[in-house]
């Protein structure tokens, strides 16, 4: 047995180059377009959106501060605000003969105070 | 021989003169591995449009060794996993398709082709490539070096340990005369 017959030569199925051809159209037809210009205005948004996420997340703001400012009755009552009561009084001749009542409201940003005079 | 000083890229008309060029023997080499004429051209091609996928970056002057690269490696990983899958009993290797019919020489009857096949598939993936590549991609001993990336006194050593082996399995074997 010689080298030769042990590697025989096989011929190729005919029409090779054909569709080499055909491959090579298909795969330049489908090629997709660049990827990263569609990605371009979400990207945007995205970023700017994480920069006012980071921009107010980073803001320094002081709780007591925040509390005292709002004065609810929660800040009231753990003495980080005074109730509004506490500034509103009845002054000159009032004060004798006037009555300063508050009237509960739903709004703990809203006090109503019914003043009343005793003549 | 591709034409190399025009310009860096391989371009869509090099790459058809190359499969023309190359076809026949590339299948040839493939088919040691797949044993099936379709299946060793369907790789084949596969392996040009690999290279052309990345043709950019593809060195002509270099082409040729990196189709025979691509291809052989393809065709081997088609094997492994075929094996890997036969193992399993979702596949077996492909039985020989017409290789009475296929050879140039018409002198191998079914029973001597089905020994020469497993003479070489008993051949370690080593030694296998560098005798197929040197019996059938008539390419010289530095270029198979340069395609399988080992230096070219390697190449010929492998090919006679693959030679000796065969011949072994074979029953002896005669150097073709020219």
């Amino acid at each position: 047995m010689t080298s030769r017959s042990v590697f025989p030569k096989i011929t190729p199925p005919p029409g090779g180059l054909d569709r080499l051809r055909r491959r090579m159209r298909v795969r330049e037809e489908a090629a997709p377009r660049a990827w990263w210009p569609r990605l371009v205005p979400v990207g945007s948004v995205a970023l700017a959106a994480a920069i006012v996420l980071i921009v107010v997340a980073r803001r320094n703001v002081d709780p007591f501060a925040a509390a005292r400012s709002f004065g609810g009755p929660s800040e009231v009552a753990l003495g980080l605000a005074r109730s509004p009561s506490d500034a509103v009084t009845l002054a000159g001749e009032s004060r004798e003969t006037g009555a300063l009542v508050r009237v509960p409201t739903g709004d703990p940003h809203v006090a109503i105070y019914m003043v009343g005079t005793l003549e | 021989m591709v034409d190399t000083r025009e310009s860096a890229a391989l371009d869509e008309a090099q790459l058809e003169r190359l499969y023309v060029k190359l076809e026949a023997r590339i299948v040839n080499v493939v088919y040691r591995w797949v044993w099936s004429a379709e299946e060793a051209q369907d790789i084949t091609q596969d392996a040009f449009m690999k290279v052309w996928s990345m043709r950019e970056s593809v060195d002509v002057a270099t082409v040729e060794a990196l189709l025979y690269r691509t291809a052989v490696n393809m065709a081997s990983n088609r094997r492994r996993k075929r094996k890997l899958w036969g193992l399993f009993g979702l596949d077996t290797i492909a039985e020989p398709t017409s290789l009475a019919a296929a050879p140039d020489e018409g002198l191998e009857t079914a029973r001597s082709s089905a020994r020469v096949r497993a003479a070489i598939d008993a051949l370690p993936e080593k030694l296998r490539s560098v005798v197929v590549l040197s019996e059938l991609s008539e390419l010289p001993y530095e270029e198979i070096g340069a395609i399988l990336n080992i230096p070219e006194g390697t190449v010929a050593s492998r090919r006679n340990t693959a030679l000796k082996r065969l011949a072994e399995a074979l029953g002896g074997l005669e150097e073709a005369s020219p």
